[in-house]
């Protein structure tokens, strides 16, 4: 190369990259952004950012990001969550099975870590009634139907009434965000039936209230899942990074204080087997 | 790390007005002058207990200033040195150490062995209080109130922890006497089980609020903090007319000459709620 022309363009290629990496310097990297979408809690945003700022410190210092290289976002429902798959185009998403199947396709996303939550990776949703007031499902059509996961009728119709029943028709749903209260109606006859998750169903069992109920149907032991991620945002090594992050959490003694504020026992590789299973159903 | 930076801030922002003649606003003791005035400070204090607490009472007051309050504390802090089984002295610690703390400040005593500033954990006057005289009811608030302040301020890590030994000095508190400052305690233990975690993750639960409460401004209606909170507990439930009647009884309360710097706060917690309510009841 003419010595002329190389003395111009190297130092123009070295201001360059300096220019670039200044540029880049302080920008939040796209692998390195994630949403957490807890939709059926009473969280605020503002009430749940110390929290998510916390998981987000412990996965940077984990990973080795710098503090402004990276972002989380927080969405305490569906509608705003999908809308931040769309424009904050995070590579990692915590967000509800439901969500997930329903957004899987076109946001290929892919399942990355499974929750351990009451020594179980796996929910099992039950419909709870009065003590002898219903017998099954099919006396309680046209009933109200309450919990604090009612809002996705299509989850609920294809996964966990496995497609037995059209749940928007057959009930009255009441989504309200305290399962407490969904509980209690049935208990004092202003709710004819009430959906519950497995650690309501467990912790249910410590009130008073539990002898005045019966399960009238449960669902299959479904995955829990934990946190997806989009794939091609982020690389195979990072990916591979996030959910090593991710698993060793709860037994390091940093991750294991966040673990026990989330009431996480920990996360473990997602199990394709479990969630074709659910893709199968949902997509029937 | 952190807490040196806290000390940093200490020694800058308390104002030392009563103890140096001037009391320009903006212009702060330096470290030396601090230590220097604090020292001077618990020198010049009668070094017997009860003297000391006659000074921190005439000092301490809810609508008093930052100035008078701090030298309150200061005063309490070196009865609590001479007599640590000096419940009164541990409670009048623990009740301006908390003052400081709500008003902003970082509150610290003068450590007269190490002759240095210290930073307090305000919790451990109220724990000594109670445990020298488990049954007033004011020193159980008290203990409770810097509880929530601590568990406010620590890593979120560890809330979860603390909030059940919080609700227990609560219900000790009604238990005893629930009608200190207008129902105090009634209108904490219900923002509690407003805030917590709802069940099953924690103990929080909008029902109870909604009951203590609905006490609360029965019996207590002067206080704005009884009525919005009751909005607030209101709106859980869902019912928002209810809650906005209660929000503009809340605002309507709010009396400068009667809470002073805390108006302000009261008025801007009861518009961040009044915006909430509104936008639940879309």
């Amino acid at each position: 190369m003419n010595r002329n022309l190389r003395n111009i363009l190297l130092p123009a290629a070295l201001f360059l990259m300096v220019f670039v990496s200044l540029a880049q310097a302080g920008q939040i990297l796209d692998a390195r952004k994630f949403l957490v979408c807890h939709a059926s809690g009473v969280t605020s945003r503002e009430e749940a950012q110390p929290y998510i700022d916390g998981f987000g410190a412990y996965l940077a210092k984990k990973l080795s990001w710098q503090p402004d290289s990276y972002q989380v976002q927080f969405e305490n429902n569906r509608r705003s969550g999908v809308k931040a798959l769309e424009s904050f185009k995070p590579a990692f998403a915590a967000m509800t099975l439901g969500m997930y199947l329903e957004n899987e396709k076109k946001f290929n996303l892919k399942p990355l870590v499974m929750a351990r939550v009451g020594g179980k990776n796996t929910n099992k949703y039950r419909v709870l009634v009065k003590k002898g007031q219903y017998a099954s499902l099919d006396a309680l059509k046209g009933k109200m139907l309450v919990g604090n996961e009612l809002e996705d009728p299509v989850f609920l119709s294809k996964v966990v009434f496995a497609g037995k029943i059209d749940a928007a028709s057959h009930f009255k749903l009441s989504n309200t965000k305290r399962p407490l209260r969904a509980i209690r109606k049935v208990s004092r006859g202003k709710a004819d039936a009430a959906l519950v998750d497995g650690s309501q169903f467990e912790s249910l069992k410590s009130l008073p209230m539990f002898n005045e109920l019966q399960v009238v149907y449960e669902s299959e032991e479904l995955p829990n899942l934990g946190l997806a991620y989009v794939d091609g945002r982020a690389k195979p090594a990072e990916v591979d990074a996030f959910r090593s992050a991710l698993i060793g959490m709860c037994k390091d003694p940093d991750g294991a204080k966040i673990c026990e504020t989330f009431k996480l026992g920990g996360f473990e590789a997602a199990s394709s087997a479990m969630i074709e299973k659910v893709r199968a159903m949902y997509n029937k | 790390m952190h807490d040196n930076k806290y000390f940093a801030a200490v020694i800058y922002s308390i104002a030392l007005c009563g103890l140096l003649s001037s009391c320009t606003p903006g212009v702060k003791a330096s470290p030396r002058e601090s230590l220097l005035s604090m020292n001077w400070e618990y020198r010049h204090f009668p070094n017997e207990a009860e003297p000391l607490l006659e000074i921190a009472e005439s000092l301490y007051s809810e609508n008093g200033t930052l100035e008078d309050n701090t030298k309150s504390l200061h005063a309490a802090c070196k009865a609590v040195d001479l007599e640590p089984d000096n419940a009164r002295a541990q409670h009048m610690a623990s009740r301006a150490c908390f003052w400081l703390t709500d008003y902003g400040e970082l509150p610290f005593c003068y450590d007269m062995k190490n002759l240095e500033n210290k930073v307090l954990n305000c919790t451990d006057f109220g724990e000594k209080a109670i445990k020298l005289e488990p049954d007033n009811a004011e020193y159980n608030l008290y203990y409770a109130l810097n509880m929530g302040m601590k568990i406010q301020k620590i890593n979120f890590a560890r809330q979860a922890l603390n909030i059940m030994p919080l609700i227990n000095a609560l219900k000790q508190t009604i238990k005893i006497d629930e009608s200190i400052h207008e129902g105090e305690p009634l209108r904490v233990l219900a923002a509690i089980y407003l805030k917590a975690p709802p069940w099953p993750a924690g103990p929080g639960d909008e029902e109870k609020a909604l009951e203590l409460l609905e006490k609360a401004v029965q019996k207590y209606p002067g206080h704005p903090l009884n009525h919005m909170f009751y909005a607030e507990a209101l709106m859980e439930v869902e019912e928002y007319e209810l809650a906005m009647e209660e929000i503009n009884n809340a605002r309507n309360l709010v009396d400068p000459a009667k809470y002073s710097w805390r108006s302000e706060k009261y008025l801007n917690m009861i518009d961040k709620l009044d915006r909430k309510i509104k936008k639940e009841a879309e």
